[in-house]
Order: structure tokens, then sequence, then C-alpha cells
């Protein structure tokens, strides 16, 4: 059915970018309204409550929170990295953490499509 | 497993795709290149973007534990496919690592992706653990190695996730459903909007007579006071606005000796910032050191603790004379020795005996509201610790009252009943840690808490009328 393997291919590589994008527009409009949703349950000890997310350039603090410093972070060095990312941007206003989860969602998302389209030749 | 659903996307359509090794099982039976893949790749991704059960992980924010594991776990699989069919398979094989290390330090679940790559591979790629093995065995074992760091981390938090995970979770069948309760929870919050995070204004502890150590610093954390201002430093580096940065910090000091300490330690700045040698200090106008000199001096300006503080030295020439030699000394003295016997001057956040700082946790703890009372502790781990054990301390208070326990005669059995009680109801109502719990009840280790608390739970002690009575009653 393909017309030509050229315009084959150039149509495919619109396709991908059209699909990227309709994912990406989709997951902005699922979410646009929970930007404003407040530091809930964990947050607390994990996020207000956690010091060792304040200063980026202290990088040991940071990947090595050790423990009782918000029992959700500690042995997570990624995780507590991502708040200090956060914490450096914004405080403690929680836009920029709902901004980095979305962002970690949709790059989820294309990297779970881009999975799928990618062949195997052992 | 709400994340394995991603890769479910890429086991549909590649079985087909492009096996192309003779001895892999597929080949028999390999069908011709779907034309939708990219669709249908689309399609399974899309779905999974916009799935309903991943709100919590996208809106709880620290439940980007889960994502951003997830984004990793994905990846992982991605780069092992990309090492498997590039011409230059090296990078793609370090990333694939990187990835998976990357998964293991968000959540502990990242450690399944090994062995998930590994099933992969023999059941859609090998055809049989012995090819999988035979062809991948390193990339595999590289992966696999993941394991050794993980482990060093969950062993750094002392094999207790905080009761977040692990063997001993603690909790009962009926709480199991966690995680659909935070999602609906996280819903109700949403559609209420509530206002909190607008407001984030620092409060500061303010009382008649209080001592401050005010601090500031210079953008770029240049220095300001050697001769240029605000203006000129701003035409210099041809930018607008404030030479300070943000806000400046103000710390507690307690009269007296810590006050003294304090002000020679200032007066010593212009020599620590290596701006004048010792002997010429009182050349620095920007100081009260010449002021205090000198006589008459100002009203306001009060010598008697600076005096005090160096040896009790009189307010004679003599006298100054004496403090110029003393600031000498302690201008020779190591930042360690001072730090040592007064703790860090410009950091933390109270300066002043265990008492005063005491009090100001007092206080601190029960006018101003949680955010900002924490911000104001800025970086200071002790203080954190202080504060939340005097706001622990205080619901433990409450809650054994609430529950007809006298705290001061608790059985020494680590396992008394009391103390089951006390440690299940302050571990439902507050963020308590079982390391406090344990050390304040003498229950023993941390773990055995979470063990005493679970068994409580199975019991259903927790549904009793008088134990969810108490529960109303606790302030924390």
């Amino acid at each position: 059915m393909p017309a030509s393997p050229s315009s084959a291919a150039a149509l495919s590589r619109w396709v991908v970018v059209g699909c990227a994008a309709i994912l990406v527009l989709a997951a902005l409009a699922a979410y646009h309204n929970t930007f404003p949703a407040p530091f809930l349950f964990d947050d607390t000890p994990a996020i207000l409550d956690n010091p060792t997310i304040r200063h980026l350039g202290d990088l040991k603090e940071v990947l090595l929170p050790g423990e009782g410093y918000g029992i959700t972070v500690s042995g997570r060095p990624m995780l507590n990295l991502s708040l200090a990312l956060c914490y450096a941007m914004s405080g403690t206003h929680v836009w920029s953490y709902h901004a980095l989860n979305l962002l970690i969602h949709i790059l989820a998302g294309l990297t779970c499509s881009a999975s799928c389209g990618e062949p195997w030749d052992g | 497993m709400r994340r394995t659903l991603g890769w479910v996307g890429r086991v549909i359509p590649n079985p087909p795709l492009s096996v192309s090794n003779p001895s892999d099982r597929r080949v028999k039976d390999n069908a011709p290149y779907p034309a939708d893949a990219t669709l249908l790749a689309f399609t399974v991704a899309l779905l999974w973007t916009l799935h309903p059960l991943q709100t919590e992980a996208v809106t709880y924010i620290i439940q980007r534990t889960e994502s951003l594991m997830g984004l990793f776990f994905l990846l992982t699989f991605y780069c092992f496919s990309r090492a498997a069919s590039s011409p230059r398979p090296w990078p793609w094989r370090v990333l694939t690592v990187l990835a998976c290390l990357g998964g293991v330090g968000a959540k502990e679940v990242g450690t399944t992706a090994p062995l998930l790559v590994f099933l992969y591979d023999r059941t859609f790629v090998a055809g049989t653990f012995r090819e999988a093995w035979r062809r991948r065995r390193w990339r595999h074992l590289s992966l696999a190695a993941t394991w050794v760091p993980l482990a060093l981390l969950v062993a750094s938090t002392g094999w207790n996730r905080g009761g977040a995970a692990g063997f001993n979770v603690g909790v009962s069948p009926s709480q199991s459903r966690g995680s659909c309760v935070k999602y609906q929870y996280t819903l109700d919050f949403l559609a209420i909007e509530n206002q909190e995070s607008a407001m984030s204004r620092r409060v500061r502890l303010e009382y008649a007579g209080a001592c401050y150590h005010v601090i500031n610093r210079g953008n770029y954390r240049r220095d300001l006071f050697a001769g240029k201002g605000a203006a000129r430093f701003n035409r210099f580096r041809g930018e607008a606005g404030r030479p300070f940065q943000g806000r400046y910090r103000a710390l507690h000091v307690e009269p007296g000796e810590a006050l003294g300490e304090v002000a020679h330690y200032i007066h010593l700045n212009p020599v620590r910032a290596k701006v004048l040698p010792v002997e010429r200090l009182l050349e620095y106008r920007w100081s009260s050191l010449p002021w205090l000199v000198r006589k008459p001096r100002p009203a306001w300006l009060v010598s008697g603790t600076v005096l005090a503080g160096s040896g009790g030295l009189a307010d004679t020439p003599a006298g100054w004379r004496s403090y110029l030699g003393y600031l000498a000394v302690r201008a020779e003295e190591s930042a360690d020795a001072r730090e040592a016997k007064f703790g860090r001057l410009s950091q933390g956040w109270a300066l002043g005996s265990a008492d005063f700082q005491a009090d100001l946790l007092e206080q601190l703890s029960t006018t101003t509201g949680r955010e900002t009372g924490f911000d104001l502790l800025g970086a200071d781990r002790q203080a954190h610790q202080q504060v939340r054990s005097a706001q622990w301390e205080r619901a433990l208070r409450s809650a054994a009252k609430a529950l007809g326990i006298q705290l001061d005669h608790l059985p020494a059995k680590k396992s008394a009943a009391e103390k089951v009680r006390l440690a299940a109801l302050m571990t439902q109502r507050t963020s308590v840690c079982n390391a406090w719990l344990a050390d304040r009840l003498q229950m023993g280790v941390p773990g055995a808490v979470t063990q005493y608390v679970r068994r409580f739970r199975l019991q259903g002690e927790t549904q009793t009328q008088s134990f969810q009575t108490a529960l109303l009653k606790i302030h924390t």
C-alpha cells in the first residue's frame, strides 16, 4: 500500500512527531489544573521539614540524606536531588514541584512510546 | 506494579518487528512489519500517560519517587534495546546501566529492572534463558551490579525504610488500600484548592529586647563594603537591582556571653575577609569598633557586653587597647576552635545556651505555622530535629492524656500495652519516626516499634471505640 519507500519514511517521521506532540498536549491538558495543589501527607516531612534539599551545591548532603529527614527520601538520592532542584527553583512554592512531576511523567510516556517502535536484532 | 503497564506497549508490537538473527525463536513465524506500529505504540503510550491510575504519582508531589523510578525503568529497556540494534552499542550499554542506577536511586522497586530485562530477552529475543545468558551475559550482569549500590543505600537507612517499604511494613489488609485512599484525597484537595501554598512569608520570632545577628550577602558573593556603593556596583556590572542577595537572615542571640562572642566575631570580619590586618582594625569605618573606643560614644552603643566578654576589661583607653590585643589573639584562633566552643556564628539559627535555645524552640513550635517555622531554621539539621522532637513530645503528652496513661510511670517492659497504644496513636497522627519513639518510650530498637504497632493493628485494637476517641482528642 505505501506509495514509495522515501515518501513513506518522510510520512512516518511526521507521524512520530505528531504523535509525540499529541501525547505532550494531552498530558498538559489532563494535569493543567493540578499546579496549585498543596503539599500533603508525606510531602511535609520529605520537603518542608527536609533540610537536606536546601543547598543544591552541597551534593553530599543532597545525595546522602541519611535517616530521619523525611522518611520518604532516605536512601533515594535521585528523589532527593530532584526535590533539591525544585527547592532551588521555587523554595516552598508548589509550582516547580508539580511542573517537574508532570515533566517526568511526560518523558516516561514518550520513552514508553519510543521503546515500542525500537526494533531488536540481537 | 502500575508502571509495568508501560512496557506492555513494548511487548505487543515488538516480536514481529525485525528479529533478524536466525537463531531467534520468532524468526519462523516472522510476521510482516505492521505498518501501524508507530500508531499502536503511540496509542499504548497515550493510554498509559492519561490513565487515572497515574494521578497519584503525578499530582501527589512526593510520589514522584514512583514516576521517576518508572522513567528510569523505561529508559533502561529503551537503552538496552538500542544497544542491541545500534552499530555503536557502547554508549547505549553505558546508558543502560546509568538508567538502571537512576531507577534504584529513585525507588527500591527499580531493583526489578535487571530481572525483567533478562526475562524480556529470554521471552522475546533469545528464546531460552540459556541463549540469553550466552549472548548477553555481561550486559545482564552489569545491570544486576546495580543491586550493590542499592544494598548500600538501603543499608544507609538502617535497613528500615521508615515503615514505607520492606518486609515489616506494619499495614493491615484494610490499610493496604492506602494508595487508592491517597489518590482519593488528592482529588479532594484539588477540589477545594487550598490557598495555603500562596502564603509563604518568613515569620520571625520577635519580642522586646531580642538580639539578632543579621547577615546579608552581596550578589555573586562579592564584598560590598570595600568602598563601592550599590549604584556604582550595578553600573560596573551593567545591571540594575539590589546589591543584596534575597532577604537577610537573622539569627537569635542570647544576651551575655553569646552576644559578646558575636560582637568579637563581627569586629574581626574585615580581618577574615582580608580587607585589613588586625592591627589596623580601628581604621575600618563600617564597624562599631572605632566608635566604641572613642569618647563620647553614641548613646545607643553599649560597651558592657563586649568588655565583659573579653575578660572583664575596663571602659578606659587602656581597657580598649587590651581589647584590641584580645582581638589579635582571637584572629589567630582557628575556625575549628571557635566552632567547638560556640558553634557556627553565621549559620544555624540561634546562638546561646541550651536553655535559651529550648525556650525559643518552645515559642517557635507553638507560635508560628509549621512551614514558616521550619523556614526560619534554615538548613540547621540539629535545630530541625530539636523542633520536631519538641513537637512530638507535645503530641506524646497529649496522646498520653487522651489515653489516660501516666507518662512518668510507664512499665519497664519494652512491649508494655501502654507503650504500644501510645506508639500506635503517634504513628497514626504524627510524622514521628520509630527511632524517636523507641528511644523516648524505651521500646528497644526502632524495628521493634514497627512490629508491636503492626501486631496491635492486626488485632483490631486501633478500631476500638476508646482508641478512635483518643485519636480525635490528641493535639499535634
